[in-house]
């Protein structure tokens, strides 16, 4: 077997495509960790992020005939993963609202525990603060370093839209995380960005 | 909506992706909101940039994730095979469908297109219908005579069969045996 860890996504992908099973194998070692992470903050929950890995890997297989090498396979993979994720969250609400829904115990002090550290987590508290595809293209855009043009590939929008979801999130992040829009949080900002030395320069910008 | 556009603009410059974050062109700050944005939007862009979440891999998940691939490359070595012999097989019955909608459709209509009418035959089911003290004119059977035409056609055909196999039969008897079954015969015809 040829050593295939120098090669490109996309050199494993036609590898792939032309029979290689364990150039399919790289490619998941490359990608499982980056998608089950996504895939379980995006849920929120770490087993179906697990789940919904393996469905995204069997769906990129079964489907490799499709994939353009041309093309960026993060992107494709991430387009998969991101499909899988909202189809999941649809059948979950949807049994969500047939069911009863099941309460916090106050009193438990694992599940205590368990909140304390989705509070002092960022991402947790942009995934309860955003909608479902502001978290995704936060996560993509700063987790996934992908730009703004594979981004609205992977979410299937336009390049402005992405810019305005973007927009969106970081503005309800701003407000919830670091205080802007709240008056306490307008006095702070303002009075450190007065007394911050140098924090303007001279064509007029912020400098941190 | 100016401020939106604003902000806005602020929030895009920080996605512009050629230049490092300290030389990205940010729109000129026109009042301390904008300002107070500007600063609290570059600190989460930091603190997002920098706090990665940990990346959780459950024990197994490779393996799992391979066997299920496994498992679906074997599914796609048997699934090109059966595809390959429905695709045939659905081919016969579909030719075979249309030669008969073709024949059934020749033997319906006639050269030109029309139902072929058989001379006499409706003043004939009208004669039988008169006998069943039935008042049915010719004109009104047109529609029931074509729908018999092809039964028509069949009987003549099975009364001319019937003829000939009665000559072979009567050909193939010994000599004196073949006058009296012509006989017979003709008797029958009678």
């Amino acid at each position: 077997m040829a050593d295939s860890s120098g090669a490109s996504d996309e050199d494993l992908a036609r590898e792939a495509q032309a029979g290689s099973l364990s150039s399919f194998e790289e490619l998941v070692k490359r990608y499982e960790a980056r998608l089950c992470t996504f895939l379980s903050r995006a849920c929120r929950n770490d087993a179906d992020g697990a789940d919904l890995t393996q469905e995204t890997f069997v769906t990129a297989y079964t489907k490799l005939n499709r994939f353009d090498p041309e093309q960026s396979f993060e992107t494709w993979v991430f387009t998969i993963a991101r499909r899988k994720c909202v189809d999941h969250l649809r059948a979950r609400k949807r049994l969500s609202e047939e069911s009863v829904p099941q309460g916090v115990d106050e009193e438990n002090p694992f599940e205590l525990a368990a909140r304390e550290d989705e509070r002092s987590d960022l991402w947790a508290r942009a995934r309860e603060i955003l909608t479902e595809v502001e978290f995704q293209a936060l996560w993509l855009r700063y987790v996934e370093d992908l730009s703004v043009e594979e981004t609205a590939r992977v979410l299937d929008r336009t390049r402005t839209h992405i810019k305005v979801i973007l927009f969106r999130a970081r503005t309800k992040l701003a407000e919830k995380l670091e205080g802007f829009g709240t008056r306490a949080g307008v006095s702070r900002r303002v009075s450190a960005f007065r007394s911050a030395e140098g924090g303007i320069n001279p064509n007029g910008q912020v400098i941190l | 909506m100016r401020f939106w556009i604003k902000k806005f603009r602020i929030s895009a410059a920080l996605d512009q992706e050629r230049h490092p974050p300290e030389q990205r062109r940010m729109p000129r700050r026109s009042s301390p909101e904008m300002a107070e944005f500007e600063v609290a939007l570059k600190r989460l862009d930091r603190r997002l940039g920098s706090e990665r979440p940990e990346q959780v891999v459950p024990d197994g998940l490779h393996a799992s994730i391979m066997r299920r691939i496994e498992r679906a490359a074997g599914e796609l070595e048997e699934a090109p095979a059966t595809t390959r012999f429905s695709w045939q097989w659905l081919a016969v019955p579909a030719a075979a469908s249309v030669l008969v909608f073709a024949a059934w459709l020749a033997v319906r209509t006639g050269p030109s297109g029309t139902a072929k009418p058989i001379p006499g035959h409706n003043q004939q089911v009208a004669l039988a219908a008169s006998e069943l003290s039935l008042e049915i004119s010719p004109e009104s059977l047109k529609p029931a005579a074509q729908a018999f035409e092809p039964m028509d056609r069949e009987m003549k055909l099975l009364r001319r069969d019937c003829e000939r196999a009665l000559r072979l039969a009567m050909a193939s008897l010994p000599g004196d045996l073949t006058l009296l079954a012509g006989n017979a015969a003709k008797d029958e015809r009678r």
